[in-house]
């Protein structure tokens, strides 16, 4: 390795363990260290990100309408176009209305499309194929418990006190079951940051390790 | 303008009238003097204090001046009682008329009333009670009616008794008085006499003329002097100044004085009436025992210098006259008797043991203040007359208005205070309760949020340093804390996940990047086991990504784990929208003609529709789901999923429902499932997870035991 290529990797190698000692500054707290290294990797992802749309989706298309504009291909981006071009007059004050009307396509899709993907893909295979027997019908009491901290509605004059107590004791196993499995996911969270973390220490490690023949 | 008062009823009657216009009885031959004294009385009749003072003070108010106006005051406690104990009120004549009998004290009646008809002059005479019933009603009334007529003709009855006095003696000696008196004295006394006068009589009437006596109930309504300005004559050193309140008093009580209050502080006994008459008798009747003792007890203790001292006594009677008089009406008979009767009384109960009040005439002078005229330095007061006239506004035609509208409207400087000096000891004070007031809750809260806030960054600071120690020494010595799980074997989801990877061999599996270079350093363990398992059992690869990092996360683990992919469908737009299209074209529908500006030809829906295996590699719980539900429910197509620890929660549900066939729950998995580099890696977090554990119990029993002891509203400002 040239000189050149190995001060260009310790420069590299630094310009990391500067960035990921600002990013692990926010133990500390909100700092202007760890803004600039979260700014930073905010603005390469979503550079990198326009670029790779350019690349991967927007050159492609523009390919195929100028290839073949009357072809399937062609006329099929027309909406997407359409409505594309609609979407950058949110810009303006004027014609934001154009604009919205886009957004409120693409909302009224994807929403459509979620609802109906959510339907299908959770709530009736978990209903039907979930688990049967003792274990079914626990997960779904949990389920309904944890469902009815939720219960929003208030107490009126007509509530009886036995209903009262009842919802008060649903709410409070409710807030329980949520509490455990908000844990779950927190404990594996924090597995996660601990591994995270260690496999940058073990790159550090093993980056200056071999850079400098230890 | 004349009148004739009629003797038998005492109506005022025309001058020419011959008979009573209310009694029809003759007036002509026998009002002869009656209608001549009518005629003169606005003329000749004094208040009855000046009266008494022309009868028995006209030689001391030659000599005394002014002060002569009070010499009545003057006199000695002891002539004083003898003079104003009426001779009616005397032993022998209450007696004398305690022994008439009832048909004598009529008969003595009718004979006074003869007699006050006859000559008004001859009313003086103690023994003479006037009797105001008519002639004519002598014959038809008895004693009892007549007495009643008697107190209802009582007002009327004062004015003629009283007019019996001597009309040209008392002339005489207030014209004596008035001389020496100066002049704005002259002007105290004459200005409401005269204005009585005039309304009387409507003719002018001489300085030396002596007010005439009228019903002060006739008279009009004057308003008392207080101010020297409303005089004539006035020396200038006290033009437009207040009157002193000795002054003013002694005018307002002038002209209102009652004729029958008078006679009560006077020297000489004055004729009783019918009415009084008859209060005494029953007065002295029921009070027979202490009859000697009245003399004696109005024996005030006197004084040797009767010159220069008032007798209390005749000040008290002075303010019972004047209160009679403010009034405007006759205190009742019974009353009167009986506060003379206590007075007497309390008098001689006192004896010599209490002083009696005295005053100096001295103190009733003028003041000094009034003697020495305005000051120097003060500007004297305009008279009215000076004063310029108003022109305009509601006080038009007025003199001496104050302009008040300039004075307001005018600008003025705002003035500081001169800052109120403090002693040594108000200091201290003030700066202790400066410190007290200084040290409020919130600010003491702020100042410990404060340090608590310092605390608690150095307490993250040194716990980070702390694992960032522990992970280097985990990574530089792993078998301090060697990972078990390794040796324990493949965990059954794991399994699940590789076995399903082998069951697809030699088909093409769809591989999905779904993570960004932050969770990198787990998931790419969990997709080199995957992608070696792939490359192990010959399955062709289509990769794509959500997130445009991902591609290029793909490309270098394809290139770590030698696989070669067939194609890369690139990075995939619209989330949920994008992955239903990826179902639609998995599922060989005839919609797919492009994918996402790559144009589907038959190559690649032939290899599309080959997809038998979809591996999702990801860190994010949105991008799983939706992998789940667009495209797993959508086709037939099997899902094994690799994630991070923290999303294994999530997608267990999915692959206890065989929605995933296998799962890849980060590092550790990867690690029992033989991933090379995980050891390492699960190794060196060991130290620090069992770190972490121990900082967690240890701050939730700290939290536990000190949070539930502080306020909530603290426990609320900290979370």
């Amino acid at each position: 390795m040239t000189l050149v290529g190995t001060l260009s990797e310790l420069a590299a190698l630094l310009l990391a363990l500067g960035l990921t000692l600002l990013v692990y500054s926010y133990v500390v707290g909100d700092n202007p260290l760890y803004r600039l290294a979260v700014h930073l990797l905010v603005g390469v992802a979503a550079g990198y990100a326009v670029v790779v749309a350019i690349r991967q989706v927007i050159e492609p298309v523009v390919s195929a309408v100028v290839a073949n504009p009357l072809g399937s291909g062609g006329l099929s981006w027309l909406l997407p176009v359409l409505l594309a071009v609609l979407f950058l007059f949110s810009l303006t004050t004027r014609w934001a209305t154009l604009g919205s009307s886009a957004m409120a396509v693409l909302m009224a899709v994807g929403a459509a499309v979620g609802l109906a993907g959510a339907v299908a893909g959770t709530l009736i295979p978990q209903v039907i194929g979930g688990p049967g027997g003792i274990v079914g019908l626990i997960v779904a009491l949990l389920t309904a418990v944890a469902l009815s901290y939720f219960f929003l509605t208030r107490r009126t004059a007509t509530t009886s006190a036995l209903l009262a107590s009842g919802q008060r004791f649903l709410r409070l196993a409710g807030r329980a079951i949520i509490t455990v499995a908000l844990a779950a996911v927190f404990a594996g969270l924090l597995n996660t940051g601990l591994i995270l973390l260690a496999e940058r220490v073990g790159f550090f490690i093993n980056a200056f390790a071999a850079m400098f023949g230890g | 303008m004349n009148h004739l008062i009629c003797p038998h009823c005492g109506t005022e009657n025309e001058a020419e009238a011959a008979v009573c216009s209310h009694c029809g009885q003759p007036i002509v031959a026998a009002a002869g003097e009656s209608a001549l004294a009518a005629e003169e009385a606005p003329e000749e009749e004094l208040p009855d204090w000046l009266d008494e003072l022309t009868e028995e003070g006209a030689a001391p108010v030659e000599d005394q001046g002014v002060d002569a106006l009070l010499d009545w005051l003057d006199e000695p406690e002891s002539e004083a009682v003898e003079i104003e104990v009426p001779d009616w009120l005397e032993p022998e004549e209450a007696l004398g008329l305690q022994a008439k009998s009832e048909e004598e004290a009529a008969h003595d009646a009718t004979a006074a009333m003869e007699d006050a008809a006859a000559s008004d002059t001859q009313a003086d005479e103690d023994e003479e009670r006037p009797s105001l019933v008519p002639d004519w009603l002598e014959d038809v009334l008895d004693e009892e009616e007549a007495a009643e007529i008697f107190a209802l003709q009582e007002a009327e009855a004062e004015g003629d008794w009283l007019s019996a006095l001597d009309a040209t003696e008392r002339e005489e000696e207030a014209a004596g008085m008035a001389e020496d008196e100066p002049e704005w004295v002259k002007a105290l006394t004459q200005a409401p006499a005269e204005d009585s006068a005039e309304d009387e009589t409507d003719q002018p009437l001489d300085e030396t003329e002596t007010p005439p006596v009228t019903d002060p109930g006739s008279l009009p309504a004057t308003r008392p002097l207080r101010r020297t300005s409303e005089l004539e004559n006035v020396p200038e050193q006290i033009a437009g100044t207040d009157l002193p309140d000795w002054l003013a008093d002694q005018l307002q009580d002038e002209p209102d004085e009652p004729p029958e209050a008078a006679p009560q502080a006077t020297e000489t006994a004055q004729p009783l009436p019918d009415w009084l008459a008859e209060e005494g008798q029953e007065a002295e009747q029921a009070e027979a025992d202490d009859e000697g003792e009245l003399g004696e007890s109005a024996q005030v203790p006197a004084e040797a210098d009767a010159d220069v001292e008032v007798e209390a006594a005749a000040t008290v009677e002075l303010e019972l006259a004047a209160t009679q008089a403010d009034e405007g009406e006759a205190l009742d008979e019974g009353e009167w008797l009986q506060m003379v009767e206590e007075l007497t009384e309390a008098e001689a109960a006192q004896g010599d043991e209490v002083e009696p009040v005295t005053l100096n005439l001295g103190d009733l002078g003028p003041p000094g203040w009034l003697e020495a005229g305005p000051r120097p330095s003060e500007e004297p007061l305009p008279t009215p007359m000076e004063a310029p006239l108003e022109s305009s506004g509601p006080l038009a035609g007025l003199r001496g208005v104050i302009p008040i509208e300039p004075i307001i409207a005018e600008r003025r400087r705002a003035s500081h205070s001169e800052p109120t000096p403090l002693t040594e000891r108000e200091r201290e004070l003030a700066g202790l309760l400066e410190g007290l007031a200084s040290q409020t809750l919130p600010v003491t809260a702020e100042e410990s949020g404060a340090v608590d806030g310092r605390l608690a960054a150095i307490f993250r600071l040194l716990v980070g340093l702390g694992l960032l120690a522990l992970l280097v020494v985990g990574w530089l010595q792993p078998e301090l804390m060697p990972f078990q799980a390794a040796n324990s074997g493949t965990g059954p989801m794991a399994a699940e996940a590789l076995a399903a990877i082998d069951r697809h061999a030699g088909q093409t599996a769809l591989v999905v990047f779904d993570y960004t270079p932050a969770m990198a350093g787990e998931l790419d363990v969990v997709a080199d086991l995957m992608l070696a398992r792939l490359a192990a059992a010959d399955v062709r690869v289509m990769w794509l990504s959500q997130t445009a990092a991902g591609i290029r996360l793909g490309q270098r683990a394809l290139e770590r784990n030698g696989v070669e992919g067939l194609d890369s469908l690139g990075l995939l737009p619209g989330e949920a929208v994008g992955l239903r299209w990826v179902s639609g074209c998995l599922a060989g529908t005839p919609e797919c003609q492009s994918f996402f500006g790559r144009e589907v030809d038959g190559a690649l829906q032939q290899e599309l529709d080959r997809v038998g295996l979809v591996v999702v590699v990801t860190g994010e719980q949105g991008s799983l789901i939706n992998w789940i539900e667009q495209v797993e429910s959508q086709t037939d197509v099997a899902m094994v999923a690799g994630l991070t620890q923290g999303l294994a929660p999530v997608a267990v549900p999915y692959y206890a429902n065989r929605q995933l066939v296998g799962l890849v729950a980060g590092a550790p998995d990867a690690a029992a499932a033989g991933a090379s580099k995980a050891d390492e890696l699960v190794n060196s977090v060991a130290l620090a997870q069992w770190a972490a554990i121990a900082l967690l119990i240890v701050g939730g029993v700290y939290s536990g035991v000190v949070g539930f002891g502080r306020p909530s509203s603290r426990r609320g400002n900290d979370s």
